[in-house]
């Protein structure tokens, strides 16, 4: 029998799990309602784990969570924004300014990469599944989540570090430097 | 790209990632894990922390207003709450703010959060249903927090939002119509912060630092924030 998540262990996993709502979405606004939404329906009622790790299946539900919330999103009526909702900013971290610039444009680029290369890089590099764990979290064969996963670290590097090469031919904007 | 990728470049881009994401602190916000953390205690609490999630922003609104269109018609009346004295927190300033301020009906003094980056920056008074709301703005360089008192007893705090409990007090956090709002109980009247511009984060440590400072002692002035959760726009 699949043992069951245990929910006394699942606060441990809300650091990373924000990182990788973060880097999904680009916004820490939204990975806070992403992560929490995720934790709801965990939480919901008891889950058997069939075979995933704890933060495997953690991972599918943020998956699943997010992917939910773009489609809801693409099937609501859009509304003009105000020029407030444009201003917002990212109020956190004030004691070290620089790095929650830095955190934000490394997210950002990694929000920016196509949605199987984001989710790829989401679930190894930000997450800690190995490519197997990754591949059966996300749907995918274990060779095409390396492929993406090297496509997917190629443009992000490219994109802070300001290089050119597979990034500009691949349509990306410029890049830039964190410093 | 090719189909086979240079071995030494997909090697430094997997260790130039690496040092990237090591570099980046980016620890879950404490409200965040306050919220996980209260989900997690049991399912008493689970339903009303079930938050619409604010990453569908306008949905989130839009059920936030449906919620309270649909409490103010079963009830036939137009109840006031702490989502309709959100409005007012969020409306514009009608006189320039006095030095010191005490919400009318009440016997609570508007705080001075000069010191947190937040100085006063106008004053409205406004009747909602019956109720006086006295409402203080603070104004940093990127945007404005509104503080409303209303006279009477507690009010609803509405459908939506979730709790989180600290050492003073408990406090709602809600979404209106993209802005942040908290909400708790001081001294026997419901008091509101709204912003459009600060963070959740950044009105509960105020609620907290005012609720707080009230609470525990009058006499010695507010306390300074702590440095690492004064979170300023």
């Amino acid at each position: 029998m699949s043992p069951r998540l245990d929910p006394q262990t699942l606060p441990s996993h809300v650091n990373r799990l924000y990182r990788a709502a973060w880097a999904l979405c680009g916004s820490p606004h939204e990975a806070e309602d992403l992560v929490q939404e995720t934790f709801v329906r965990v939480l919901a009622r008891p889950r058997l784990l069939r075979g995933d790790d704890e933060l495997a299946y953690l991972m599918r539900v943020l998956r699943n969570t997010f992917l939910d919330s773009r489609r809801t999103a693409s099937r609501r009526p859009q509304v003009t924004a105000q020029l407030d909702d444009l201003e917002l900013a990212d109020e956190r971290s004030s004691d070290r300014p620089e790095q929650a610039l830095e955190a934000q444009e490394l997210y950002e680029a990694i929000a920016k990469l196509p949605e199987d290369f984001r989710l790829a890089l989401v679930a190894v590099d930000i997450v800690g599944l190995s490519y197997g764990e990754a591949g059966r979290a996300l749907n995918a064969r274990e060779a095409t989540i390396t492929t993406r996963l090297h496509r997917a670290r190629r443009r992000v590097v490219a994109e802070i570090d300001g290089e050119d090469g597979e990034t500009q031919r691949e349509g990306s904007a410029p890049g830039r430097r964190l410093d | 790209m090719s189909e086979h990728p240079d071995p030494a470049r997909v090697s430094a881009d997997e260790q130039r990632l690496g040092e990237l994401l090591r570099a980046v602190e980016a620890p879950a916000p404490a409200p965040l894990r306050a919220r996980i953390a209260e989900l997690n205690a049991g399912a008493p609490s689970r339903r009303r922390l079930r938050m619409p999630a604010l990453a569908f922003g306008g949905a989130f609104a839009a059920a936030a207003l449906a919620a309270v269109a649909l409490a103010l018609v079963l009830s036939g009346t137009s109840a006031p709450t702490a989502l309709r004295t959100a409005e007012l927190a969020l409306a514009q300033p009608r006189a320039s703010a006095p030095q010191t301020l005490v919400a009318t009906g009440t016997d609570i003094p508007f705080p001075d959060w000069a010191a947190q980056g937040w100085p006063r920056a106008g004053l409205r008074r406004d009747s909602l249903d019956g109720r006086q709301v006295t409402t203080e703005f603070y104004s940093s360089s990127s945007g404005t927090i509104g503080y409303a008192i209303v006279s009477g007893a507690p009010l609803q705090f509405g459908a939506g939002g979730s709790t989180v409990v600290r050492a003073a007090g408990d406090y709602r956090l809600m979404r209106s119509g993209g802005a942040a709002v908290v909400a708790w109980v001081q001294q026997g009247h419901t008091c509101v912060l709204a912003s459009r511009t600060a963070s959740p984060a950044t009105l509960l440590d105020l609620a907290v630092l005012q609720d707080s400072a009230s609470t525990v002692s009058t006499q010695r002035g507010w306390r300074s924030l702590p440095q690492a959760t004064v979170s300023r726009v």
